[in-house]
């Protein structure tokens, strides 16, 4: 059986798949801790309202969520994208491509807006 | 490499074999048939072949498929929380009253329940991220091989080391 070519495309889809990967490992979980348990429990207080919007003034915390955010996007659509086809749509490889990819803009530009609307 | 029914499973992903002993191992055998799709997909080589005839719960009859979809499933769990915290910075930029009604929303206990088992699959994500990683890229020092559980626990260590700064430098304060 022949290998099928590899692709730019495909190459580029592993590399943000993997790079994703690291970074949802390494920063998600501790996010998620702090931000969706710690925070609203009251533990951490610095994810009050005035805490968050003077952080969202520094560049540098800024990167850190986009970083976080933006990797986080390619990583899992590409898990989701196997999922449906190991679960009965391998046989419309098209059509779950096509909806990925519109997920892909519409997630990509929700977790943009906040950065572009934010002052 | 002569491949048998029983080796077949317990191939490495990246591992270079002869694709047609595969597939005609593969052709023989229902249980192969899943199994060299779960790991050949990933490179293209039958995929297509073999989807067409994958059953929608063919995960849930083994534990060993289970967990391989739980991982996958993950994914899922973290875009939901990825859109969430997103949309919990964009109340921000609204305004106290709009952020403090998401904080409030947060703090029901069926969404803290809710929130505790995403944290448990980026967990189960992250754990299984580093043992994949700690397989497939080989580390040598000098002329030794990093052997894999020993790569996997400074995986570990470095994880856990990079979360305590993120939390003291960036998420405490």
């Amino acid at each position: 059986m022949q290998m099928e070519k590899p692709s730019i495309l495909e190459a580029l889809e592993w590399t943000l798949f993997s790079l994703g990967g690291i970074v949802t490992a390494l920063l998600i979980p501790i996010h998620i801790l702090v931000t969706a348990i710690l925070s609203p429990l009251g533990i951490v207080e610095s994810f009050n309202h005035a805490a968050i919007v003077a952080r969202l003034g520094t560049p540098a915390f800024k990167l850190y969520l986009l970083i976080l955010l933006l990797s986080a996007i390619p990583h899992t659509l590409h898990r989701i994208r196997f999922i449906l086809y190991d679960i009965g749509f391998g046989k419309n490889r098209k059509a779950v491509n096509t909806l990925i990819l519109l997920v892909y803009v519409a997630t990509m530009s929700f977790v943009l807006y906040p950065f572009l609307t934010f002052r | 490499m002569q491949l048998s029914a029983l080796s077949i499973g317990t191939l490495h992903q990246n591992q270079l074999v002869d694709m047609s002993q595969v597939r005609s191992l593969a052709l023989n055998s229902e249980i192969l048939k899943r199994t060299v799709n779960v790991w050949s997909r990933r490179r293209g080589y039958m995929g297509k072949l073999l989807d067409s005839r994958m059953s929608v719960n063919w995960w849930l009859q083994n534990r060993k498929y289970f967990i391989f979809m739980m991982r996958e499933f993950s994914s899922i769990f973290i875009l939901i929380y990825v859109l969430t915290f997103s949309y919990q910075l964009l109340q921000a930029t609204k305004g106290p009253k709009d952020y403090a009604a998401f904080l409030d929303f947060l703090r029901t206990p069926s969404i803290l329940l809710v929130n505790l088992v995403v944290l448990a699959f980026a967990l189960m994500h992250s754990v299984s991220w580093f043992m994949l990683t700690s397989k497939v890229i080989p580390i040598k020092i000098g002329k030794i091989h990093v052997p894999p559980k020993l790569a996997f626990f400074g995986n570990i260590v470095a994880w856990i080391a990079v979360s305590v700064t993120i939390y003291l430098v960036i998420l405490s304060r």
